[in-house]
């Protein structure tokens, strides 16, 4: 079994993220803003973290750069939502560490490509 | 000196030494004058000077030798210092005539104090090395004397008619004669005498008859018994202090039996001194006794002072004419020597001849100090008719000075200008000084030409003789300074800041600002000056674009830069700083001038735009994810008809925030742009205020939604369209904002010719610093709160444009935690 964190805070976009990769080998722990998504993060190691860029408390470059700084979740493959596209606001992402990103309005069929790539499967 | 340019070489070992004796004598006559002399070479710097010029430039004459003339002597004119070229001895080099003389008057700092100075400039290019000659008075007293006197009225009349009379006095009896009779008058009193202290015996200078022979009497037996000075006037010969004895009758005084004899009583005797030194005493007498005035005391040692100078000239006089005197028996004496000689000796005749012309150049060179002079010099009758010009009159009017001799001087001057000269000519010639004044003089083509007169009264034994002018050329001055005006006033006006450096001093510092740069940075101009553009620095200020503008001050390179600056009270600001070198004559960098523009609205507007693509950004691409990704993932898999079903009310619910937020987009657009129509109409509210509580009804079941009016509310003049808008747009935020849930509470009531609309909600409030921007296109309140719900941050900017255009008003009241009351009105129809 391998888990899945997926943080967002409009609740559409949850639904969405997790009617894309809803699979009975996948638990999927959902969060609705940055701290929330940190403090799962840390409780539950996941094979793999959905976060959205825009969110209360902490954005997901922020909750990315913190996670990055913990020896359990130094290597945990992220993948970032964003609105932005600005070749800056990319760079910056990449620099906080995150793995890979998707660029809103993404295909649900690439999320789910890109996952399955990071999860190994 | 120029007797050193002699051939020496030529000059037996007796002439060589006559001539040193000669030098010698002239250098100490120099010496001991009061003005003081320098010789310049042909590149004006000082070749030689007299004590009084080392005193005047307070440094030693070796400390003087060599340097320019300007260095040695810096001269300002009106406070301003004089421009290359201006200098008196520069001008004077620089004129092309074979000898030039120039007389001017400047100012000169010494000692913290501003001494007024006359300098005469003359040079000589007759010899194979041009060299200049300069002369600088010490005018100050006269000039502060002449101050003094516009303020004492008639005392100082009498100060200035003993001055002149003094000035004009061939000798010190003629003075001391003109000072008896001028008190006398002044006083009232009728007896007076003077006595003239000699190294041997006393002298009397002249007396004014007593009413009886008594007076003489008293004077032989009490004035000068013996012919030594005794009583009152040994006593004041001795202290050089004036006294006044109101009555000399009374017991104790000396004489006091002569003095009654001869019916006087009140005296009152002064020193006339001249360096510290008594030379003379004036008696005066009354017939009945007199209370002295204090006030005239201070008065009278001035007078005893002013009568003193004759002395002071009488002496200089001598000693040039001793000198003078001298100097010319010698070369008499020689030359018979040197006529008697064998004619083999002819060649040291022609020494003598060269000697002698060496020393009439010398002359002919303090001659012309007297002569060419640039400013119109006139003398005009107490009838105000001209009685002469100096050539520099011709030059400037185009005319002929010798044609207007004798003529009315009004008709050369402007109409305008009349009635000021006529003031300043009278003023004059009642003993007035008259500060310099301007008018306008007639050219002869016609034009007029603006001259700077000063006016002068000239007095002849004690007569007004004539008023002399001197008037000076300032059209091109004037021109320059009403320009110099307009640019100030430019500058000052201004609300860009303006700042100039002087980048040839470590630091570059700042020697100007304007106003607006004061506005803008809060540093006042006495804050500034001296300090680099540094001071406009701070903690985020960019180093680079500090670094760019020390480069850019280093190589001399304009460059424009903006940075966040900090203002005196450290508040940060953006600016653009433009700066753009200024190079002197000879092309070197000199200046800065620096524009310092605040661009913080500007970088606010940009910011708050950038901020707005991004929200717009992700306002718009969230529900486009949604639409998207549910449609995709229909299309790929196959679900149940309950699941396909909660996706396509996503869809829907998503498709209808984005139409929402375009419209929002859309509406602001045209409100902005002015391209919005109202229709307005009488609109009845009660159906109104219901059917917006009714829209939200099923939609927040968490809320309770109460409408509030009275039965007899009027009607309102509106768009009834944009009514509702206003009422759906307040009711929305207000259920965003109590996501809690609670009252929302819609209410009306009339105020006076408005009706006054309230929504209010229990949600989670507004903090008061927020509130003043909640208007704002595009602003949002940001925090963790706000931020889970959401919203362009356009609602209210349409609310408020909607409520202006009705000619209505929109504001807000709440307290964080405790819910938000937004309020607006409308006019009543009438």
């Amino acid at each position: 079994m391998k888990s899945i964190l997926l943080a967002d805070d409009e609740e559409s976009l949850r639904v969405l993220v997790h009617a894309t990769l809803e699979d009975p080998d996948y638990v999927i722990f959902e969060a609705s803003d940055g701290d929330e998504a940190l403090a799962i993060a840390r409780q539950q190691i996941p094979d793999l973290i959905v976060l959205d860029w825009m969110m209360p408390g902490k954005t997901g470059v922020e909750v990315t750069a913190l996670l990055r700084l913990d020896e359990a979740t130094r290597h945990t493959p992220i993948i970032l939502l964003t609105a932005k596209s600005q070749q800056e606001d990319i760079g910056a992402a990449v620099k906080a560490g995150v793995t890979s990103y998707l660029v809103k309005p993404f295909s649900p069929v690439e999320l789910l490509d890109k996952a399955q790539e990071l999860l190994g499967a | 000196m120029a007797v050193a340019a002699l051939p020496v070489a030529t000059l037996d070992l007796a002439q060589i030494a006559e001539l040193q004796a000669t030098i010698e004598r002239m250098e100490h006559t120099l010496a001991a004058l009061s003005e003081a002399i320098a010789w310049t070479d042909g590149d004006g710097n000082i070749s030689w000077c007299n004590p009084a010029f080392s005193r005047l430039a307070m440094r030693p004459a070796v400390a003087l030798i060599g340097k320019p003339v300007e260095q040695a002597l810096m001269l300002t004119l009106f406070g301003e210092q004089l421009k290359p070229g201006q200098h008196p001895v520069r001008k004077a080099l620089s004129d092309d005539r074979v000898a030039t003389s120039l007389i001017d008057s400047y100012e000169a700092e010494r000692g913290g104090q501003s001494r007024f100075l006359e300098v005469y400039a003359s040079s000589q290019r007759s010899q194979a090395q041009p060299s200049a000659l300069m002369v600088v008075r010490d005018i100050t007293e006269r000039q502060l004397a002449e101050r003094w006197l516009e303020a004492e009225g008639q005392r100082s009349e009498l100060v200035r008619a003993v001055a002149a009379a003094s000035n004009l006095a061939e000798d010190p009896e003629t003075a001391l004669d003109a000072g008896l009779e001028l008190i006398c008058r002044f006083l009232g009193w009728p007896l007076a005498h003077a006595i003239l202290i000699g190294s041997g015996a006393h002298l009397h200078v002249w007396r004014r008859p007593g009413p009886d022979d008594g007076f003489g009497n008293f004077i032989d037996a009490a004035g000068l018994p013996g012919n030594r000075l005794c009583g009152a006037t040994a006593q004041v010969a001795e202290s050089g202090k004036a006294r006044w004895i109101p009555d000399v009758t009374a017991a104790g005084e000396s004489c006091s039996a002569e003095a009654t004899a001869c019916q006087l009583r009140a005296s009152l005797v002064l020193p006339v001194k001249s360096f510290q030194e008594c030379k003379a005493v004036l008696e005066f007498f009354h017939t009945e006794a007199q209370q002295p005035d204090p006030e005239l005391m201070p008065l009278f040692e001035q007078i005893g002072e002013q009568l003193g100078r004759v002395f002071e000239r009488q002496q200089s006089r001598l000693s040039l004419v001793n000198a003078k005197e001298d100097l010319e028996k010698r070369v008499e004496e020689r030359t018979r020597e040197l006529t008697g000689l064998n004619g083999t000796l002819r060649s040291e005749i022609e020494n003598r001849e060269r000697f002698q012309d060496a020393l009439r150049e010398a002359m002919e060179r303090y001659h012309s100090l007297m002569q060419s002079v640039r400013d119109v010099i006139f003398a005009v009758s107490p009838a105000g008719r001209v009685e002469s010009f100096n050539s520099a009159f011709d030059a400037l009017t185009g005319s002929l000075s010798q044609e207007l001799i004798g003529r009315r001087v009004l008709r050369l001057i402007h109409p305008e200008d009349r009635r000021q000269a006529v003031e300043a000519f009278r003023l004059t010639l009642h003993g007035h000084p008259v500060p310099p004044f301007e008018f306008r003089l007639r050219h002869a083509s016609g034009s007029w030409v603006f001259v700077e007169c000063s006016l002068t009264l000239q007095m002849k034994a004690g007569e007004v003789s004539s008023v002399t002018g001197i008037a000076r050329d300032v059209t091109a001055s004037r021109r320059a300074k009403a320009e110099l005006i307009i640019r100030d006033r430019a500058m000052a006006s201004t609300s860009e800041g303006i700042l100039i450096t002087d980048s040839t001093r470590p630091g570059n510092p700042i020697t100007f600002v304007n106003q607006g740069f004061e506005t803008l940075s809060g540093f006042s101009q006495a804050e500034a000056l001296g300090k680099g553009l540094e001071l406009l620095s701070g903690p985020d200020t960019a180093k680079d674009a500090l670094d760019r503008l020390r480069l850019a001050f280093e190589d001399c390179q304009p460059l424009t830069v903006e940075m966040k600056a900090y203002r005196r009270d450290g508040q940060s600001v953006w600016v653009r700083i433009v700066i753009t070198p200024v190079r002197d004559e000879q092309n070197r960098p000199a200046n800065f001038v620096a524009i310092v523009s605040d661009i913080s609205h500007q970088k606010e507007a940009e910011r708050m735009k950038n901020e707005f693509v991004s929200t717009v950004s992700h306002e718009l691409r969230t529900p486009l994810t949604s639409l998207r990704g549910f449609a995709e993932l229909m299309l790929e898999r196959e679900y149940p008809p309950e699941k396909q079903k909660k996706f396509i009310q996503i869809i829907l619910r998503e498709s209808t925030r984005l139409s929402k937020l375009i419209n929002d987009f859309l509406d602001v657009q045209r409100m902005e742009a002015g391209r919005q129509d109202y229709h307005f109409s009488k609109v009845r509210l009660p159906q109104i205020l219901e059917d917006s509580a009714a829209l939200f009804r099923p939609t927040s079941p968490i809320h309770t939604f109460e409408v509030v009016y009275p039965q007899d509310l009027p009607e309102v003049r509106a768009d009834v369209d944009r009514l509702r808008q206003i009422t759906t747009n307040l009711m929305s935020n207000a259920v965003k904002f109590s996501p809690q849930g609670g009252a929302v509470k819609l209410e009306a009531r009339l105020d006076g010719a408005m009706v006054v609309f309230s929504v209010a909600d229990q949600g989670i409030g507004i903090a008061p610093e927020a509130a003043g921007r909640l208007f704002e296109k595009f602003y949002r309140v940001d925090n963790t709160a706000t931020r889970k719900i959401g919203g362009t941050g356009l609602g209210l900017s349409i609310v408020k444009q909607i409520v202006d255009a009705h000619g209505g008003r929109v504001w807000v009241e709440s307290q964080p935690g405790e819910g938000t009351r937004f309020v607006f009105t409308l006019p009543v129809f009438a």
